[in-house]
C-alpha cells in the first residue's frame, strides 16, 4: 500500500514543481515589457530634446541671421539718403527688429518722438511713400532723422517759388478788378 | 522782357503805374520821331511858342529827355528821338504809355526806317482800336521838298502803313518854317501853307476820345502784363514740379530699399514662426 501512495505523493510533488516553474516563467515575462516600455518612453523624449535642441538652434540661428542682415539692408539704406537725410542712431547695432513667435516686433520704436510729416517740402500726396518709408526706417533703426544739405537746399528754393505764385495768385485778382474797371470805361 | 527773367517787384511796379494812370484830365499829346524829324519846332508851333521856343530845337540832339509843356487844354511832352540810343527810346517808351494823341513825324526824306515802323507797330498795338483816329503821321519840313515827291513819300508811307503795321492813319504834310514866318510876318497864305491849323484842329477832334484812349490803352498794357505773370506762373508751377520730382528721384533707391526691407522682415517672420 506504500508504494501508491508514494506515487500520488510523487505525482503532487512533480504538479506543484510544474505550477511554480509556471510562475516563475510568467514573473520573468512581464518585467521584460516594462523596460522595453521605458526604454521606449526614453528614446522618444530624447528625440524630442533633441528635436527641440535642434529648433532652438535654429531659431537662435534664424535671429542671429535676421539681425546680421538687417544690419547690412539698414547700411544700404544710410548709403541711399546720404546728403538728403541726416541721421543720428539711438543704438549700435542700430537695426531694433527682433523675431519671436508672433513674428516681429521693433525693441526701441522713435517715431513717436519726432515729426517726419515735416522732412518734406510742401504737403502734397507726391511725397507719401517716402514719408512712411523714413518712418519704417526710423522705427526699425532707431534713427532721429533731419534734413540733409540737399534737402534743405530745394525745400528753400520750393518755399521761395511758393511765395512767389502766392503774389502772382493776389497780382492776378488786382489785374482782374482794373480790367473790368478799365473795360466798364470803354 | 522775358517773363522768366521779369521779377514780381517790377510787375507790382508796373501794376500800380497802370492803376495810378494819368491822373490829368487834360489829353496828353506826344510828339515822336527819328532824331531831328521836328518834333520840338512843331511843338513850339502848336503850343505857340512862335520866336521864343519853349522846346529846343537844333541840328545836333537837343531832346535826351521827355520835356513838358502844360497848356490849358493838352498837356504836351517831347520825346528823345528814337535812333538816339537805348535809354533815350526807353524814355520815349515811357512817353508812350502816357499819350493820348500820337504825333509821329517823319521827314520826307524816304520811306519809313525799319525802326520807326517797329515802334509805330508796339504804338499801334498799344492804341488798340483808337490806332487810327489817335496816332497822326506827320510829313514835316515839307518846304525843303518838291510837293510831287512829298505826296510821293505820303502814298509809300500809308503803303507801309497798311502793308507792314496794318492800320491807315491820317497823314498830315505840315511845315513848321512856313506856319513860323506866317505868324511872324502875319502872312495868312503861308499858315494855310503850313497845314499847322489843319493839324491842330484835327488834333481837337480826336482830343475828345482821350479818356477812352487811355482806358484802352491801359487795358492793353494790363493784358499783356497778365499774360506776363500767367508766362512766369508756369514757369514758376514747371520748376516747382522739376524741384519735387528731384527729390522723389532722389529718394527712389531708398524706397526700393525700404520695400526690400519690408519684405526681408515679412519673410522671415513667417520662416521663423514655421520653424
Amino acid at each position: 500500500m506504500a508504494i501508491p501512495w508514494l506515487i500520488g505523493g510523487l505525482v503532487l510533488a512533480a504538479g506543484a514543481a510544474l505550477v511554480k516553474k509556471l510562475n516563475e516563467d510568467d514573473d520573468n515575462s512581464s518585467s521584460s515589457s516594462d523596460d522595453y516600455e521605458m526604454e521606449s518612453r526614453r528614446r522618444e523624449e530624447a528625440e524630442r530634446e533633441r528635436a527641440e535642441n535642434e529648433r532652438k538652434k535654429k531659431l537662435k540661428s534664424a535671429r542671429e541671421n535676421f539681425a546680421i542682415r538687417g544690419e547690412s539692408i539698414g547700411v544700404d539704406i544710410a548709403q541711399s539718403l546720404n546728403n538728403w537725410i541726416e541721421l543720428d542712431f539711438e543704438n549700435s547695432p542700430a537695426f531694433s527688429a527682433r523675431l519671436n513667435s508672433k513674428g516681429c516686433k521693433i525693441e526701441h520704436a522713435i517715431s513717436n518722438g519726432q515729426d517726419i510729416s515735416t522732412l518734406l517740402p510742401s504737403k502734397n500726396h507726391q511725397f507719401d511713400e517716402i514719408r512712411e518709408n523714413l518712418k519704417i526706417y526710423s522705427d526699425i533703426y532707431s534713427v532721429r532723422l533731419k534734413k540733409g544739405t540737399k534737402l534743405v537746399e530745394a525745400g528753400q528754393e520750393i518755399e521761395m517759388i511758393e511765395s512767389e505764385l502766392k503774389q502772382i495768385g493776389k497780382l492776378k485778382a488786382e489785374i482782374s478788378r482794373l480790367q473790368r474797371d478799365l473795360s466798364a470805361q470803354l | 522782357m522775358k517773363s522768366e527773367k521779369i521779377s514780381i517787384k517790377s510787375i507790382k511796379e508796373k501794376l500800380n503805374h497802370i492803376s495810378n494812370g494819368n491822373v490829368d484830365d487834360r489829353p496828353t499829346v506826344v510828339a515822336y520821331g527819328l532824331m531831328n524829324a521836328g518834333k520840338s519846332f512843331l511843338l513850339n508851333m502848336l503850343t505857340q511858342h512862335i520866336e521864343e521856343e519853349f522846346f529846343k530845337t537844333n541840328d545836333i540832339r537837343e531832346t535826351a529827355e521827355i520835356k513838358k509843356f502844360e497848356s490849358e487844354k493838352y498837356v504836351y511832352l517831347d520825346t528823345p528821338g528814337l535812333d538816339a540810343n537805348q535809354a533815350d527810346d526807353a524814355h520815349a517808351q515811357f512817353g508812350a504809355s502816357q499819350a493820348d494823341v500820337v504825333l509821329f513825324l517823319h521827314q520826307p526824306q524816304g520811306e519809313l526806317e525799319a525802326n520807326e515802323v517797329k515802334f509805330l507797330k508796339a504804338l499801334k498795338q498799344s492804341f488798340g482800336s483808337f490806332a487810327e483816329s489817335n496816332i497822326i503821321l506827320v510829313l514835316s519840313k515839307i518846304e525843303k521838298e518838291e510837293q510831287a515827291k512829298i505826296d510821293l513819300i505820303e502814298d509809300r508811307i500809308k503803303t507801309q502803313c497798311t502793308q507792314e503795321i496794318g492800320f491807315s492813319p491820317k497823314v498830315f504834310q505840315v511845315s513848321n518854317k512856313r506856319y513860323q514866318t506866317g505868324v511872324i510876318k502875319h502872312k495868312d497864305g503861308l499858315i494855310a501853307q503850313s497845314h499847322i491849323n489843319s493839324l491842330i484842329e484835327h488834333l481837337d477832334f480826336v482830343a475828345l476820345n482821350a479818356g477812352k484812349v487811355r482806358a484802352q490803352r491801359s487795358l492793353t498794357e494790363v493784358e499783356a502784363l497778365l499774360q506776363m505773370i500767367e508766362s512766369k506762373e508756369q514757369l514758376l508751377r514747371s520748376k516747382r514740379q522739376n524741384l519735387k520730382d528731384g527729390i522723389s528721384k532722389a529718394f527712389s533707391i531708398f524706397n526700393a530699399q525700404t520695400d526690400a526691407l519690408r519684405e526681408f522682415l515679412e519673410d522671415s517672420s513667417s520662416e521663423y514662426r514655421n520653424i
